[in-house]
């Protein structure tokens, strides 16, 4: 490649997938495609929701990561709507900073949209990682938090047994892994649900298949397939208003298979024209 | 006053008392797999075995060389300890890499003292920058240059994976080699490529499973999953690295043992060794 | 030469924490609640310290004139917004508007774009390590254009075989490399935390 296109190259590229951005999220998505498709079931999260028991308890473990969570957010807050839309009650807990400050903004978006307050406990930030795991799992308390007074009473009395499911929001340091590590085995048969990025999908996949997460929104495809099938009726507003722009996800992934298919052609062409030359 | 025999009965009956009121929180499968690690570990340290076949995966035996250049172009040397710390907010395998970042940061920082390069030393955590600081006050101590001591500097980046990769991507700095030891997550390429644009070698180390296709065309030398751990036992020849690294391949063996016979029992039917390690039964 | 008192402490409240992890007991779970409950108050305190010990760098930074006086007033100015915000009287603390709008107009964005350079920086370092003529990156750039292929967001009758292709890369193929991997880390790892727990070998270097 000559200088004049290596110069350019960097903030052409960039300028270009700025550009192409822009443009795609104004217009409109096209027919044909979609992130969920018919071989994904949506993590079996609905399952796991319906198996509860009336008006349950759902314990939030919120730790995502600022850059991350972009990727989940529509997931979580159609998560968090299905969960009021069964009648169930909601106690956010975060172990990390970045993860405390996004669930105060999650939070917040509930309260100004309008939901039961009553059905919402904010158990605020334990520190100490691994330490206030257990600490929660094994003497829960709401001496630090706020919210519906009927649920914190219920919190306050019985702990982790007043819990029906666990929620896990992942992406930070603390995810689905140290919450099965530490909770599960102290809290006996309380199913674990997760909402993670991808990127940390190889590690969350076992504990799936041996049974410890009940339930996984790991991918784009899972949280899209679920997404679709929620019936959140008019808690339909807490949701994420905007949905999902397919195209600029369509268009980066070729971008990125042209840019990587291109290197690997220059590579195998190099390749190819050496073995010539020493041949001949 | 009572006999010795009755107070041996007393002491049985309160050591019964004591396990009358006890359970196993695991199943027996799962407690005997966690403390089968502390005796196969504990066994080989009052055997330890001398026989060893070093393969120093990363190159950092050759360090010493890359601190000889970095003394006669007059720069400094990086290293990063990753994003977990010792304190921070983070899981325990990821603080785990920080603690087995630290020997091989005194590795690094013997080859420096003893070539007089400074040390840039980056964490995001103040617990892990005083444990690195003592490290290095070793290295000095041990290779007779603390008149050096004062060129090496711990930088606290601020708390945050973000930060310590942003910084590192913005710094200006020409390292001649750079390292990053310990948990590196989604921030480990913008981490690495702030390290490799000015530095002229970068060596990697993390442990973290997700990332091991990252740092591999991150670029450098590099050691992935359970080879961070294992580095140092190449490295020196103390007994207690190697014993570590032994106990591990026997468990390991027992490990892929275990997959292999659990699978044909699960293939014929008669026990889901999964289901009894982890006392939940699968549909 | 490490001190046996420290040694001692630690192998004492490791194997307590290991017990207390293995058996249920009422008397030891309680020793490990106050073993536990004073590493919150630790990890809390080391958070404060880190705080406080990196406004101080920042200042003597300032004060002495050296390092990057733009950054240094930047940590500053953001440490003193956010206290302000979060503990002025009358703020709701972390639920106050102004600590709201600090998160979400600045640090959600700064996060995000961060991150959102890792698109940039993964595909220029793929075309890189292709470049740099190792077999290995060959094959791992090969394989990360044939996984992105198979993610591309198609429906119609593409869909079902695009997703069974994605489903048996990621539980198939991958899926067990990476189980090999995460075995012998949980393993070294294991072994490696038995070894700190119970005080064997060398305290630093």
């Amino acid at each position: 490649m000559s200088d004049r296109w290596r110069r350019i190259g960097g903030p052409g590229s960039l300028l270009l997938v700025l550009v192409l951005g822009a443009a795609l999220w104004i217009a409109p998505s096209l027919d044909g495609l979609t992130l969920g498709d018919a071989v994904t079931d949506g993590g079996g999260v609905d399952e796991a929701l319906d198996d509860l028991e009336p008006s349950p308890i759902v314990l939030v473990g919120f730790d995502p990561d600022l850059g991350t969570y972009a990727e989940i957010r529509p997931t979580v807050r159609t998560l968090l709507a299905d969960v009021l839309a069964r009648d169930g009650r909601i106690a956010v807990v975060s172990l990390t900073p970045e993860g405390r400050a996004l669930a105060t903004a999650e939070l917040a978006r509930l309260a100004r949209g309008e939901a039961n307050a009553a059905r919402l406990f904010d158990l605020g930030f334990i520190p100490g990682a691994e330490a206030a795991l257990v600490d929660l799992a094994t003497g829960l308390t709401t001496s630090g938090g706020a919210g519906g007074q009927a649920l914190g009473r219920e919190l306050a009395e019985d702990g982790m047994d007043a819990v029906d499911a666990i929620v896990v929001v992942g992406g930070n340091d603390l995810g689905p892994r140290s919450w099965v590590e530490q909770v599960a085995p102290r809290v006996g048969n309380v199913p674990i649900l997760a909402v993670t990025p991808t990127i940390l999908l190889p590690e969350v996949q076992p504990y799936v298949e041996s049974g410890q997460i009940a339930a996984l929104l790991g991918t784009v495809a899972d949280g899209a397939a679920y997404r679709d099938g929620a019936e959140l009726g008019n808690l339909d507003r807490l949701t994420e208003q905007t949905e999902v722009a397919v195209l600029p996800i369509l268009i980066g992934l070729l971008v990125a298979a042209v840019a990587m298919g291109q290197a690997l052609g220059a590579r195998i062409v190099g390749a190819a024209r050496s073995r010539e030359r020493e041949v001949s | 006053m009572p006999s010795p025999a009755e107070i041996l009965g007393r002491v049985v009956r309160f050591v019964g008392e004591v396990l009358g009121a006890s359970s196993l929180r695991f199943e027996v499968g799962t407690t005997l797999v966690v403390l089968g690690v502390v005796l196969v570990l504990l066994q080989l340290v009052a055997r330890p075995v001398s026989r060893w076949v070093t393969s120093d995966a990363a190159g950092l035996a050759g360090v010493g060389r890359a601190m000889a250049l970095a003394a006669e172009a007059g720069t400094d040397a990086v290293v990063s300890l990753g994003g977990a710390g010792i304190a921070r907010s983070s899981d325990a395998l990821g603080r785990l890499q920080t603690v087995a970042a630290l020997p091989i940061l005194g590795h690094v920082a013997r080859a420096a003292a003893r070539s007089g390069v400074p040390l840039r030393v980056l964490t995001n955590d103040p617990v892990a920058g005083v444990m690195a600081a003592s490290t290095i006050d070793a290295a000095h101590a041990t290779t007779a240059t603390l008149e050096r001591q004062g060129r090496t500097r711990i930088v606290m980046v601020g708390e945050g994976r973000p930060a310590i990769a942003g910084l590192a991507m913005t710094a200006r700095a020409r390292p001649a080699a750079a390292f990053a030891f310990g948990s590196l997550r989604e921030e480990a390429l913008l981490h690495l490529d702030g390290l490799r644009s000015g530095a002229g070698s970068l060596t990697t180390a993390t442990a973290e499973a997700a990332q091991a296709s990252t740092v591999r065309i991150g670029g450098g030398e590099t050691l992935i999953g359970p080879q961070l751990y294992q580095a140092t036992a190449d490295l020196r020849s103390s007994v207690d690295e190697r014993t570590m690294v032994m106990a591990a391949n026997r468990l390991i063996g027992l490990a892929v043992a275990l997959i292999l016979v659990g699978t044909l029992l699960a293939l014929a039917g008669i026990v889901d060794i999964g289901s009894a390690l982890t006392g939940i039964v699968r549909g | 030469m490490r001190r046996p008192t420290f040694t001692a402490l630690v192998v004492v409240i490791g194997v307590l924490l290991l017990a207390d992890l293995l058996v249920v007991n009422t008397a030891l779970a309680a020793t490990a609640g106050v073993i536990v409950d004073a590493a919150i108050l630790v990890a809390a305190g080391t958070a404060l310290a880190a705080v406080a010990s990196l406004a101080l760098r920042r200042l003597a930074d300032l004060w002495r004139r050296r390092g990057d006086p733009v950054g240094a007033v930047l940590v500053l100015a953001g440490i003193i917004a956010m206290l302000v915000a979060g503990l002025r009287p009358g703020s709701a603390g972390t639920s106050d508007p102004a600590v709201q709008w600090l998160v979400g107009a600045l640090l959600v964005p700064i996060g995000a774009s961060l991150f959102g350079l890792l698109f940039i920086s993964t595909v220029s370092a793929a075309r890189r390590s292709v470049q740099g003529g190792s077999r290995e990156a060959v094959v791992l750039v090969a394989a990360a254009t044939i996984a992105v292929l198979v993610l591309l967001p198609i429906g119609g009758a593409a869909a079902g075989w695009f997703g069974a292709a994605r489903d048996w890369m990621v539980g198939g193929l991958i899926g067990s490399v990476f189980r090999g991997l995460l075995i012998g880390i949980a393993l070294l790892a294991a072994v490696y935390a038995a070894r700190v727990m119970l005080g064997i070998g060398s305290a630093d270097e």
